[in-house]
C-alpha cells in the first residue's frame, strides 16, 4: 500500500469539480473500477450527476470513511442525512445507481419504503407528489380489478 | 398472463419518484412488508398501472399455532384465495408455506400450493416446512418437471417420482423428515443436474447415497438414523468439496477413495452414551472409520463429542491416522480429561497451519469418567510424551472465552503445551464471546505471562480479540 494519498477530480453534469482522496472515492463501485483498468487520466466526468447532489454524496462518503466513527453516531448521521426533500431523495439515489453504491442506494430505498409503508394510495400521492392521470372510472375500474388488495 | 403495457413515465412536475428507473421502483416495491400494499400502488398513476405485477415478491404463509381443526381449515383457506388473487403477479420469488401439523386430509390443498409454485407462478424458492405429523405429504407427480425453481425446501414430504424427475435449474435441495429409498433417492438427483448443495435432515431408508454430479459440491446430513443397526449408510461422491455431518446419526460410512475431492470435513457428531457396552465400541469404530475417511481432506472441525471418544480411544492406545489436514477446529468442553485426547489428535495433525479451539463450556465427560479420572489424566498430560513439533502452525485461536483468564485453569495448561511445540507459531488469538472490552479484564498481565512462558517459536504476537 502506498503511504502516500492520492487524489482524484470528479467533474458533474454542471462543470463543477470536486477534489477527492482516492481511497474515499472508491466507495464507488464505478470509480474504483475505472482506477483499476487504468482508465482515469486527469478528471472523471459524472454526467449523469449534478453538482448539489454530489456535494451531499461526498458528505456521505467522507463520514462514512472517518475514522473511530461510533456505529451510533454514523446511525444519527444516516437518519438526519435521508430527512430530505424527495426530490433530493430521487436525486440521490440516481447518483447512487449510477456510482454503483450498493450501500448508499439501499439505505435511500430504505427510506422511500419507509415513506410508503402503511400509507393509502391517496397518502402516497401527497408525499411524492404524484400526479393521479387516472379518470374516476379508470380508477373505479382498477380497484374493482384488484378489490382484494384494497379490502 | 396479461401483456403490460408499455407506459411512458407519466411525470407530472414534482412527481420524481415515478421517474425512477424500472429495477429500482421494483426494488423498493419489493421490500414493503405488505404484499397487499404493493398491488394497492397500481392506482397512484398509469406508469404504477401494471407495476406491481413484475415485483420480485416473496410470500409466506404460517399456520396459527392452534389444534382446533377448524382453525386450520380457515387459514389453508386463506392461504388458496391468496394464492388465487397472486396468480396474475408474474413474478413471485418466494412462497413459503410452515407450521402445518400436516393429514391426508389436506393433501388437495398443497397440492394447489405445489401447482401454484411450480406450474403458475413460476417461484424460484419454495419451501414447505409441515411439522411432526402421523403420515408424510405425497409430493404430487405433476411437480417434479420445472425449470424455475432453484431453492426447494421439504419437510414431512414423501418424493416417489414415478418416472425421471427433471428439475433443471434446482440449485439446492433440502429434503427432512422423510423416509427415502436408494431408487427414489436416485430419480431425484438424476433429474437435478445443476445442483449444488443437498442437505438431508431426519432422513431414512436410504443406505447408498451416490452423488456423481460434478456440480453438487455441498452435502450436509443431519440426524440420519435407521430403526435397524446393522443396517449403514455408505457415501460415494467424489466430487464433493464440503461435508457436514450433524446431531445424532445412525452409522454412515465414508471411504477416502469415494471423497477425494473432499476438502472440509465438519463431524459435528454426538452420540447417544446411555447405550450399553456393546453399543459403544460400535460407535468408536464408527468415529474411527470416518475419522480414516476424511483423513485428506484440508479443513476438519470435530465436535465436543468427537473429542471424548477421541480421548477414550486414545486411552485405549489407538492413534489417529496421519493427516493431511491444515485447519482444524476442535470444539472443546472445559475439562482437562480431554487434554492427553487433543494432543494426541494433534500429532496426526503435523500439515496443520491453523488450529482454532472453540470453547464450549461445560459438557459433562461422564463417559470418559469411567475410563480414567482427572488426576490420571493431569499425570499423563503432564509427563507423557506428546511432543512431536508443528512444523507448520502459524496461527491458534482460541475462541469463547470471557472473563479472568488466570483463574481460568483449563486455558492455561493448554496455551503452555501449544507454545512449547509450535516452533513456527505467529499468532496467538483470544476470542471473546461477546462483544465489549470488559471481556477480558486481567489481559495485559496474561500477555505478558503468555509471552514468559517457555516456547519454541521467537516472533509471537498474542492478540486479544473482544
Amino acid at each position: 500500500m502506498s503511504s502516500s494519498t492520492k487524489f482524484l477530480t470528479l467533474k458533474t453534469c454542471d462543470d463543477k469539480k470536486f477534489v477527492l482522496d482516492e481511497a474515499i472515492a472508491v466507495r464507488s463501485q464505478t470509480i474504483k473500477n475505472m482506477v483499476e483498468d487504468d482508465c482515469v487520466s486527469n478528471v472523471i466526468p459524472l454526467p449523469n450527476v449534478d453538482s448539489k447532489t454530489m456535494t451531499k454524496v461526498i458528505e456521505y462518503w467522507k463520514k462514512h470513511s472517518e475514522e473511530g466513527i461510533s456505529k451510533d453516531m454514523l446511525m444519527d448521521f444516516d437518519k438526519a442525512f435521508v430527512k430530505v426533500h424527495h426530490s433530493i431523495l430521487h436525486a440521490l439515489i440516481l447518483a447512487a445507481n449510477f456510482l454503483n453504491d450498493k450501500e448508499m442506494l439501499d439505505m435511500m430505498c430504505q427510506e422511500v419504503v419507509d415513506r410508503i409503508k402503511g400509507k393509502t394510495p391517496e397518502e402516497i400521492r401527497k408525499e411524492f407528489d404524484i400526479k393521479n392521470d387516472f379518470t374516476p372510472e379508470e380508477e373505479e375500474e382498477i380497484r374493482k380489478e384488484n378489490a382484494w388488495a384494497f379490502e | 398472463m396479461e401483456t403490460q403495457k408499455k407506459i411512458m413515465a407519466a411525470a407530472g412536475g414534482g412527481d420524481r419518484l415515478s421517474d425512477l428507473p424500472e429495477p429500482i421502483l421494483l426494488h423498493i416495491l419489493s421490500k414493503l412488508w405488505d404484499k397487499k400494499q404493493v398491488v394497492r400502488t397500481s392506482i397512484l398513476s398509469t406508469r404504477w398501472r401494471f407495476l406491481w405485477m413484475s415485483v420480485p415478491l416473496s410470500l409466506g404463509f404460517t399456520f396459527p399455532n392452534s389444534e382446533n381443526q377448524n382453525d386450520i381449515l380457515a387459514y389453508l383457506a386463506l392461504i388458496n384465495r391468496e394464492l388465487y388473487y397472486w396468480k396474475s403477479c408474474e413474478k413471485i420469488k418466494r412462497l413459503f408455506v410452515s407450521s402445518l401439523r400436516y393429514d391426508k386430509i389436506y393433501a388437495k390443498d398443497v397440492d394447489l400450493w405445489v401447482h401454484f409454485a411450480t406450474k403458475v407462478a413460476n417461484v424460484e424458492v419454495f419451501t414447505l416446512d409441515f411439522y411432526s405429523s402421523q403420515q408424510n405429504y405425497e409430493f404430487p407427480q405433476f411437480g417434479y418437471k420445472n425449470s424455475s425453481l432453484r431453492e426447494l425446501v421439504l419437510s414431512y414430504c414423501q418424493l416417489n417420482p414415478c418416472g425421471s424427475a427433471n428439475w433443471s435449474n434446482l440449485v439446492s435441495l433440502s429434503i427432512g423428515n422423510a423416509e427415502l429409498t436408494d431408487g427414489a433417492t436416485e430419480k431425484v438427483l438424476s433429474g437435478c443436474p445443476n445442483l449444488e448443495c443437498l442437505e438431508l435432515r431426519k432422513v431414512s431408508g436410504i443406505q447408498r447415497l451416490e452423488i456423481r454430479s460434478v456440480k453438487l459440491r455441498e452435502l450436509t446430513i443431519e440426524e440420519y438414523y435407521d430403526k435397524n443397526h446393522d443396517i449403514w449408510l455408505e457415501i460415494i461422491a467424489p466430487h464433493i468439496k464440503h461435508l457436514e455431518i450433524i446431531g445424532m446419526c445412525s452409522e454412515i460410512r465414508i471411504e477416502q477413495t469415494n471423497v477425494a475431492s473432499l476438502v472440509y470435513a465438519i463431524l459435528r457428531l454426538n452420540f447417544d452414551f446411555e447405550d450399553e457396552e456393546s453399543n459403544l465400541e460400535k460407535k468408536f469404530s464408527y468415529l474411527k472409520e470416518l475419522l480414516h475417511g476424511v483423513a485428506h481432506v484440508e479443513n476438519l472441525e470435530l465436535s465436543t463429542w468427537c473429542i471424548e471418544c477421541l480421548s477414550i480411544l486414545e486411552l485405549k492406545g489407538w492413534r489417529s491416522p496421519p493427516s493431511r489436514r491444515k485447519f482444524l477446529e476442535l470444539s472443546v468442553a472445559e475439562d482437562q480429561l480431554d487434554f492427553p485426547g487433543i494432543c494426541s489428535f494433534l500429532q496426526s495433525s503435523l500439515d496443520l497451519e491453523t488450529l482454532v479451539i472453540d470453547w464450549f463450556g461445560d459438557s459433562p465427560r461422564d463417559l470418559l469418567s469411567r475410563y480414567t479420572n482427572k488426576d490420571k489424566q493431569t499425570m499423563r498430560f503432564e509427563t507423557h510424551n506428546f511432543n512431536g513439533s508443528f512444523p507448520h502452525l502459524k496461527t491458534v485461536k482460541i475462541d469463547n472465552l470471557w472473563g479472568l483468564l488466570s483463574e481460568n485453569k483449563f486455558v492455561l495448561p493448554l496455551v503452555k503445551y501449544l507454545l512449547k511445540h509450535a516452533i513456527v507459531l505467529e499468532k496467538f488469538v483470544i476470542a471473546a464471546s461477546f462483544l465489549g472490552s470488559d471481556a477480558f479484564p486481567d489481559h495485559a498481565e496474561m500477555t505478558q505471562e503468555f509471552l514468559s512462558l517457555p516456547r519454541s517459536s521467537p516472533h509471537i504476537s498474542v492478540v486479544f480479540s473482544y
